[in-house]
């Protein structure tokens, strides 16, 4: 009898602790995710933070000179508008010290993050150009060492602009990396738009390889850039293909078998620390159906969108963790016609990704097969070392 | 076969004695035509031989500083691949020594720089802007690497993975005294590891290197003795890597396990009797018809015959059945594979070569193999000798598998059971066994057990970024 009771005493108290524990466990995981700025998520813990209150006013609007960049050239990718918009807050910021610039661009980056809706092929870029300042300021030349700061920010300005430059010269080495992937006479699936992609076929049709484009269309239809895309590949005389997404298994199947095998090359936004990609809404999907089939899946990639950024999944909460917020259910009793306009929009002050064509998805890294970036061809887990490299 | 066949047809030995009395060009060519007649064949020998004709060819290089060397070396090794595009080896074994030839004259320009530190730094000493951004500018017209601007810039560049600091991320001061380190030109990650020389030190390096080649003959007399230590210590390095790899083998295999291996694999076997000295385990063992069968028997049996290998190299003759060091084997044919599978804890294979993505080139009939270790999940490990990893990536993994005698199959007086087949008999000798199925490769490398996922960093360690295209 006694012995009884203890025992009830005991589980009443294993079952209270428990509850209680998972309570202040599933508290603590939901405010980590909603309190977390998107913007300060990835910096890394090398990065010294200066607070924000220090940062020097000035008059220079990132956001408008990042969107106006964008929308002026359809070849600039966003990390390299991030580093140039960048660049030019320091060039029309009259700046005296270094820990000044420092908090200056990490205010800038980080309200420039903020003004987007998807911030993380962004982040890609200014982290990198804050680190590049950081580690150019630790190292720098004996001969600035001690000279004027003015000397330094000069110096440090010039390479800027240079390194966007460089940045520029990936896509044609991607081209060539990507050459002996294409055979002649096979097929190659893309979907979704990239400059890095358009630029490997471009050049693949310019050497004389004769193959065949198919293009996974989304549900939304033939985009402006894609249509565009498309018709600079009939320009080429690149045969070319528009299916849909639900077409894809039956258009694989429909290829002639004495055809060499087919295979996809799709770029991506960015690229995260376990290898796997950014990409428009549906690419996991076809991802899935690739790997099923056997079919390989290429990336071509510049190595400047490699985000130091570790998701443990590929759903909704990995990506809010990045800074993005999109809600693909819409549940509803109404008419599928009728479309009703999701309220989550005005609940979150427009940052949440509304429509269908500008979302975005984790593809992981075990359906990637090959990253094809100007540094050479390599896996997924070949990533988180050129990360490494980067960063320490 | 009998024992005068080797003195009859060319092989291993002939090689050897033609490479000892020939002129180079002549040892070369006789290289070729046996790698093209698949009188020297199989990874090993292969390696083997392409090095003692690279040895020979240091040895005979007139002038030998790193330029000449280099160009000597893959003028021979272009020749060897062109002939054995089948046989990775010979490409692995290639850049192998190119990239000893480049890290002793990285050794070599060191030695200089410090000597000369003083005067040239100078230049930089004074360190305008202006300056600076001239050897950036220099550095980016050699972004895009053709394959001659590379050959050049390579010369300077010490190597990317084999200094000990890791390059850090600074940017632009060119000339930094003791720049032997690699400074990347902007970013590692914009610059490519070809690429990145140049800009490194273009203000005191280029401008002087005119004099250090003229002046420091002692240093020039010193690299080729030192190329050739590095050589040899391939060869050494290719001969004891059975050994290593079997020292791996007591941490792979446990008490009570049955082991699943397929085709006669001095390097399995060798890994197997390593185990066999401690451990009490079963081995089954497929025979591997029709191209293998003979030898696994012998090597089963122990009547391994030294003299059938007309060539044997060293380490190979002593090998003794997997019996008489107390282990139970079962011998199956291909056919039951898949059967004892589910029994078996681990499968431990050989490979004819691996690639840097983790997929391989193994007998034919491996894929069978370890298609089933997979259906009944059965962990398996590859043991892989260094010379047998090859940075190329499978872009026609179908131009790798070679074809062998057909009568093996189908013997030359059962022809009429030809007559309903219409495309004839075939008999590949390999399987690609493409990337993500095996678990473990065992190399004789430091960290000597790696795991698929890890492998292209392996394989990225043994060879410069340079020699990656030859």
């Amino acid at each position: 009898m006694n012995d009884f009771t203890w025992r009830s005493l005991w589980t009443k108290i294993g079952q209270l602790l428990s509850l209680r524990m998972v309570k202040a466990f599933s508290f603590q995981l939901f405010s980590d995710i909603s309190l977390r700025h998107p913007a300060s998520l990835s910096t890394p813990p090398s990065t010294p933070k200066p607070t924000p209150d220090t940062s020097p006013s000035t008059d220079f609007d990132i956001v408008a000179f990042y969107n106006d960049l964008i929308s002026r050239d359809p070849t600039i990718t966003p990390p390299i508008a991030a580093i140039e918009s960048l660049t030019s807050l320091l060039a029309s910021t009259p700046l005296t010290t270094i820990s000044e610039t420092l908090a200056l661009l990490s205010t800038h980056s980080s309200k420039l993050l903020a003004s987007q809706r998807n911030p993380i092929p962004l982040s890609a870029g200014t982290e990198l150009f804050q680190r590049y300042l950081v580690s150019s300021f630790q190292q720098r030349p004996s001969s600035l060492a001690s000279s004027d700061f003015t000397a330094l920010r000069h110096h440090i300005l010039s390479n800027s602009s240079l390194f966007v430059k460089r940045a520029n010269e990936a896509r044609p080495k991607i081209a060539q990396h990507a050459l002996p992937f294409i055979k002649d006479d096979s097929t190659i699936i893309t979907y979704g738009y990239s400059r890095a992609v358009q630029a490997l076929l471009t050049h693949a049709a310019e050497s004389n390889r004769s193959f065949n484009v198919i293009y996974v269309l989304p549900a939304t239809g033939l985009s402006e850039r894609v249509s565009k895309f498309i018709a600079a590949l009939n320009d080429l005389s690149i045969p070319t293909a528009t299916i849909s997404m639900q077409a894809l298994i039956y258009a694989l199947a429909s290829l002639a078998p004495s055809a060499p095998p087919p295979q996809f090359i799709i770029g991506a936004a960015a690229v995260l620390e376990n290898g796997s990609i950014i990409t428009e809404l549906g690419m996991h999907q076809l991802a899935l159906i690739a790997k099923s089939v056997s079919v390989p899946l290429h990336v071509a990639v510049e190595s400047y969108k490699f985000v130091r950024n570790f998701p443990l999944g590929y759903g909704p909460t990995d990506l809010a963790r990045l800074g993005v917020r999109q809600n693909v259910l819409q549940f509803g009793t109404g008419t599928p016609n009728s479309d009703p306009k999701p309220e989550a929009a005005t609940a979150d002050e427009g940052k949440v990704l509304t429509t269908e064509a500008e979302m975005v998805e984790i593809t992981p890294p075990n359906l990637i097969s090959a990253l094809i970036t100007e540094n050479g061809i390599m896996s997924p887990n070949a990533v988180s070392e050129e990360l490494i490299k980067l960063w320490f | 076969m009998a024992p005068t066949m080797p003195s009859l047809t060319p092989g291993f030995t002939t090689f050897q004695r033609v490479l000892s009395t020939e002129s180079l060009d002549s040892s070369t060519t006789f290289l070729v035509s046996l790698l093209k007649r698949r009188q020297i064949k199989g990874s090993k020998r292969c390696a083997v031989a392409t090095t003692l004709l690279l040895l020979r060819t240091v040895e005979l290089t007139k002038q030998a500083d790193s330029d000449r060397l280099i160009q000597r070396v893959s003028e021979v090794g272009k020749k060897l691949i062109e002939a054995a595009p089948h046989e990775p080896a010979v490409g692995n074994i290639v850049r192998r020594v190119l990239g000893i030839i480049r890290d002793e004259d990285e050794d070599d320009l060191v030695g200089t720089r410090t000597g000369e530190d003083g005067s040239p730094t100078s230049e930089t000493g004074s360190d305008s802007i202006a300056a600076l951004e001239l050897a950036q500018s220099r550095a980016g017209s050699h972004s895009i690497p053709s394959s001659l601007s590379t050959r050049t810039a390579a010369k300077a560049s010490p190597s990317p993975q084999r200094g000990t600091t890791r390059p850090p991320l600074m940017s632009s001061h060119t000339g930094v005294p003791g720049g032997a380190r690699p400074v990347t030109s902007m970013f590692s990650i914009i610059s490519h590891p070809t690429m990145r020389a140049p800009g490194v030190d273009s203000p005191t390096h280029r401008s002087g290197t005119a004099t250090p080649q003229m002046t420091a003959s002692g240093i020039l007399s010193n690299l080729r003795p030192e190329v050739i230590k590095g050589i040899k210590e391939i060869i050494d390095e290719i001969n004891a890597a059975d050994d290593e790899i079997s020292a791996a083998a007591l941490e792979q295999i446990h008490p009570q396990e049955t082991i699943v291996t397929y085709s006669s694999s001095l390097t399995v076997q060798r890994f197997l009797l390593k185990a066999a000295s401690k451990r009490k385990f079963t081995v089954i063992h497929a025979e591997a018809y029709p191209n293998n069968h003979l030898k696994t028997h012998a090597l089963l049996t122990g009547t391994h015959d030294t003299a059938e290998d007309e060539d044997n190299l060293p380490n190979d003759s002593f090998s003794k059945p997997l019996t008489s060091a107390g282990i139970s084997v079962v011998m199956i044919p291909d056919s039951a594979v898949f059967a004892v599978m589910s029994r078996a804890t681990k499968v431990v294979l050989d490979a004819h070569a691996v690639l840097t993505d983790g997929s391989l080139v193994a007998v034919s009939g491996s894929k069978a193999v370890i298609k089933a270790a997979r259906f009944h999940r059965v962990p398996v490990l590859v043991v892989a000798p260094t010379y047998k990893l090859s940075p190329a990536y499978p872009y026609e993994p179908h131009e790798l598998i070679e074809y062998g005698d057909a009568g093996k199959v189908l013997p030359f007086q059962d022809r009429e059971l030809c007559t309903g087949v219409e495309t004839g008999v075939r008999n590949p000798l390999y399987d690609f066994i493409e990337a993500g199925h095996v678990d473990l490769f065992v190399t004789n490398q430091v960290p000597a057990v790696v795991s698929a996922g890890y492998l292209y960093r392996v394989v990225r360690e043994q060879y410069h970024d340079e020699d990656l295209q030859i």
